[in-house]
């Protein structure tokens, strides 16, 4: 070891003497357990804000399976016919009307009736 | 200053009582530790709260009471490297950073207000804080836990979870760092001394 380690050395236990372990203020232990129990109190509303939250979630996804699950009336607003059948259905009275049509447009038809 | 493992134990179990008389046991050590790392002695309390605040909170992560020690050791120097990352531009122009010749001229003005040996102590701490300053925050942390705390490698082993041979290297290089600034420090010292004694003749 050279001369200049075991003076760093020296140097590094005259630090330690000169930095000695203190005592604590008197408030020490009080503080510290009002910063426990903020912490606490914080930690508290977190758990019940997340359970809150937890709640509310499975609530509005219970909501959307009975909106889906539940039967459809008929007069439901829910689209349930077929395109042929909404087809049929709005053109219904047209269609009898074209049939009338071919039926006089068509006397040799008429006649063999 | 080893406790008692049961009363860890009753700690480690929500025992308010059994962790009052912890904290109790140790804050005045970590408080001296925490000095020597953060080298301000007016934020040391408001570290050592939180040192103590981390280890109310993580006690039930402790797997073995023997484990203590090095543990609490792991969270006051977690929460030394926090503290000196946080106020590390606050600290650039402290009295550690100016030049020997400063040091000495502020000392002695202040040489009416302070007993000798206390003026010495305090050139003893700025100088090493000085040389510290000279490597990387997680090297001094680390030089002062073992040049200046005294742990040993396996101590330091299991509070930074670092191989020996690892520390070793980092030890040797920071060390050496610190002895080429303390060589400087030393040279400059010598300058100042001898223009002195010319200014004197």
């Amino acid at each position: 070891m050279s001369k200049m380690d075991e003076q760093l050395d020296a140097l590094f236990a005259a630090y330690r003497r000169a930095c000695p372990d203190r005592e604590a203020a008197a408030d020490f232990m009080p503080r510290l357990w009002r910063r426990i129990e903020s912490r606490r109190s914080e930690t508290r509303l977190m758990g019940r804000l997340a359970s809150a939250f937890a709640t509310a979630a499975a609530t509005i996804c219970l909501a959307i399976a009975f909106l889906l699950g539940a039967p459809q009336s008929p007069n439901s607003l829910v689209y349930t016919a077929t395109y042929l059948e909404t087809l049929a259905s709005e053109h219904e009275p047209e269609t009898l009307a074209y049939a009338d049509m071919v039926n006089i447009e068509s006397p040799e038809r008429a006649e063999a009736q | 200053m080893p406790v008692d493992p049961e009363l860890i134990q009753r700690a480690r179990n929500g025992d308010e009582v059994a962790f009052h008389q912890l904290v109790q046991a140790y804050r005045k050590r970590i408080l001296g530790t925490i000095a020597r790392l953060i080298g301000r002695p007016e934020d040391v309390e408001d570290v050592g709260q939180e040192v103590f605040l981390r280890l109310y909170f993580s006690l039930d992560q402790l797997r073995a009471a023997e484990m203590f020690e090095p543990w609490l050791y792991r969270l006051t120097v977690n929460a030394a490297y926090d503290y000196l990352r946080k106020h590390r531009r606050r600290s650039e122009a402290r009295m550690a950073d100016l030049s020997e010749q400063q040091v000495l001229l502020a000392d002695a003005a202040a040489g009416g207000r302070l007993q000798y040996e206390e003026r010495q102590q305090a050139k003893v701490r700025e100088l090493v804080r000085s040389l510290l300053r000279e490597v990387s925050e997680d090297d001094r942390i680390l030089l002062t836990l073992k040049e200046v705390e005294g742990l040993s490698l396996k101590e330091l082993e299991s509070i930074y979870r670092v191989k020996e041979n690892a520390l070793k290297v980092r030890l040797y290089r920071a060390r050496q760092r610190v002895l080429k600034a303390y060589a400087k420090s030393q040279e400059a010292g010598a300058r100042v001394s001898r223009a002195a004694g010319q200014e004197s003749i």
